[in-house]
């Protein structure tokens, strides 16, 4: 299995126990690897699984910086009002951070790692073009349905 | 000696800031004042706070501005009467201690500014960069280790308040020009929170902000969601020079922290990044004592906005980070006074006097923390239309 399909596994079983009420929001940092390439891929997997972690789709993206300048942000809107702003960056330090702050209505979750990150092509084909093109357009876009 | 006119009492950050203003040798208190026609509730928290501090209330601002033994207005009126109030005080030739943020308008922050600098007189806006952990960010940004700053990430959302009630299901929908900003129950928790980080991000990389795009959300508390006011928000940001910025600010509860609430910045750099928490280093404690538990509902103050709010319900420190005297980060000023005070709580007000008596301007003048208002009300702008603002 891998690092994001794990992690997002685990952080669904915790919302199905309903200990933070309803999840509503996600702050997410992932310095993950030193491979510019990796980035735009890991941004879709984590915008992706907070999709599952919210129970709906991501309708809007807006993403700044890019994977050539090693740091990319997304703050994307999904469909039942709920948000999220990830950044991914490639990783200089010896250690990797994976830091995640999931709000819910009633709690909070927090998540740290520093985790020994293999990338996967698991991106959801969607949001990653998405991201791709808010990149290039400077601009908010719809995420396809 | 600085004589210092408090303008609006309690119920107000004035709780905060007269205390530190009385405790330095180089002021003295002359008195509360504020605008003739303010509410009458607005009245009586003044009359009361001028009792507790032993000062006369002088009920007219311009009478008590046109005193010469006045040479500083400390201003916590309500956000929407501050730009009118802040150039009376600046025309009067009185220097400006601003409760943050600035003002409720763009056009009012900049009249503000104007005024200022016409009569030549200094202005501060209380932020948290004179925090422990801010200083720790600014130093790191200025040894060059990170290399090149990329990208700038801040989190302040405070643990108070009675979450869980505000109807989730659909995305809020904002409105521009936003009109109001304080209730007794709420307040707009982008525009109130999200001020602190928008200092930051501008005092640390003294760029300006260029793109803005933003949302809102009503996710915890139905006080916000009946006077249709967020209690959360997030921006995204482009500064001069292709850095990235980010923030998110909002209320998130009592029990959503065992402290007052996420507090940090993340530096990225193009040689290596670095994280700053208000509450590390720090040594936590878990043991057989009570479990901490959220205040009694205060009907005057449910969201416990004010020091004498928590204090009527006895709002018990949250313990267990302990922040060991002399570490570089410590809680921050303007966090509820329901946990405790790290050893080098920041002084806002003395480092306000210091620049008086040198002649110098503030780094939170009033034309800096305009640049903030104006991002923040991109930020409004942005939310209501799903679209990237450009200033």
């Amino acid at each position: 299995m891998s690092y994001f399909a794990w992690l997002e596994k685990a952080v669904a079983e915790a919302i199905a126990q309903k200990r933070i009420g309803s999840p509503v929001s996600l702050r997410a940092f992932f310095h993950l690897s030193a491979d510019h390439g990796v980035l735009l891929p890991l941004l879709g997997e984590a915008l992706g699984a907070a999709g599952v972690w919210f129970a709906a789709p991501a309708v809007r993206v807006y993403a700044l910086g890019g994977a050539r300048d090693g740091q990319v942000t997304a703050l994307v809107e999904y469909a039942a009002g709920q948000t999220a702003l990830v950044s991914v960056a490639t990783l200089h330090d010896p250690a990797p951070l994976a830091d995640l702050l999931l709000i819910g209505n009633h709690g909070t979750l927090r998540y740290q790692d520093q985790p020994d990150y293999r990338p996967a092509d698991r991106a959801n084909a969607k949001l990653l073009q998405a991201i791709e093109k808010s990149l290039a357009g400077q601009a908010p876009v719809e995420v396809a349905p | 000696m600085y004589g210092v006119l408090l303008v609006s009492g309690g119920r107000t950050h004035q709780e905060n800031y007269a205390p530190l203003f009385a405790a330095d040798k180089r002021c003295k208190l002359i008195g509360v004042t504020d605008e003739t026609l303010v509410p009458p509730e607005r009245l009586q928290w003044n009359q009361r706070f001028a009792r507790e501090v032993g000062i006369p209330l002088l009920p007219d601002l311009d009478a008590a501005l046109a005193r010469p033994d006045v040479q500083i207005a400390s201003i916590c009126a309500e956000p929407e009467r501050r730009g009118r109030i802040a150039v009376r005080v600046a025309r009067a030739g009185k220097h400006i201690y601003m409760d943050k943020p600035l003002a409720a308008s763009a056009d009012d922050a900049r009249r503000i500014v104007a005024a200022v600098q016409k009569a030549g007189v200094r202005s501060h806006m209380d932020t948290m960069v004179r925090t422990p952990w801010a200083e720790q960010a600014r130093q790191a940004l200025a040894s060059g280790r990170l290399g090149e700053l990329r990208a700038i990430h801040c989190d302040l959302l405070f643990a108070k308040g009675n979450a869980g009630a505000a109807p989730l299901g659909r995305p809020r929908r904002e409105k521009f020009p936003p009109q109001r900003f304080t209730f007794v129950n709420s307040k707009r928790e982008l525009y109130t929170t999200g001020v602190y980080s928008l200092a930051l991000i501008s005092w640390l990389t003294n760029r300006r902000v260029r793109t803005v795009r933003a949302v809102t959300a009503n996710y915890f508390f139905i006080e916000h969601a009946r006077n249709d006011v967020e209690d959360f928000g997030m921006i995204a940001m482009g500064l001069d020079g292709g850095i990235t910025a980010t923030l998110t600010a909002g209320r998130i509860g009592w029990t959503s922290d065992p402290m007052a609430g996420p507090t940090r910045i993340l530096l990225v750099g193009t040689r290596g990044s670095l994280l700053v928490d208000a509450y590390r280093p720090r040594l936590e404690i878990y043991s057989d004592e009570p479990s901490w538990t959220p205040p009694p509902f205060n009907p005057g103050d449910p969201m416990a906005f004010w020091k004498s709010g928590q204090a009527e319900v006895k709002t018990r420190p949250k313990q267990a980070y302990v922040l060991p005297a002399g570490a570089p980060a410590a809680v921050p000023a303007g966090v509820p006074s329901g946990v405790p005070s790290g050893p080098e709580m920041p002084n806002e007000v003395g480092y306000f006097l210091d620049c008086i008596d040198q002649k110098r301007e503030s780094d939170m003048s009033a034309a800096r923390a305009a640049e903030g208002i104006e991002v923040l009300m991109a930020a409004y702008q942005s939310a209501s239309t799903g679209q990237v603002v450009r200033l």
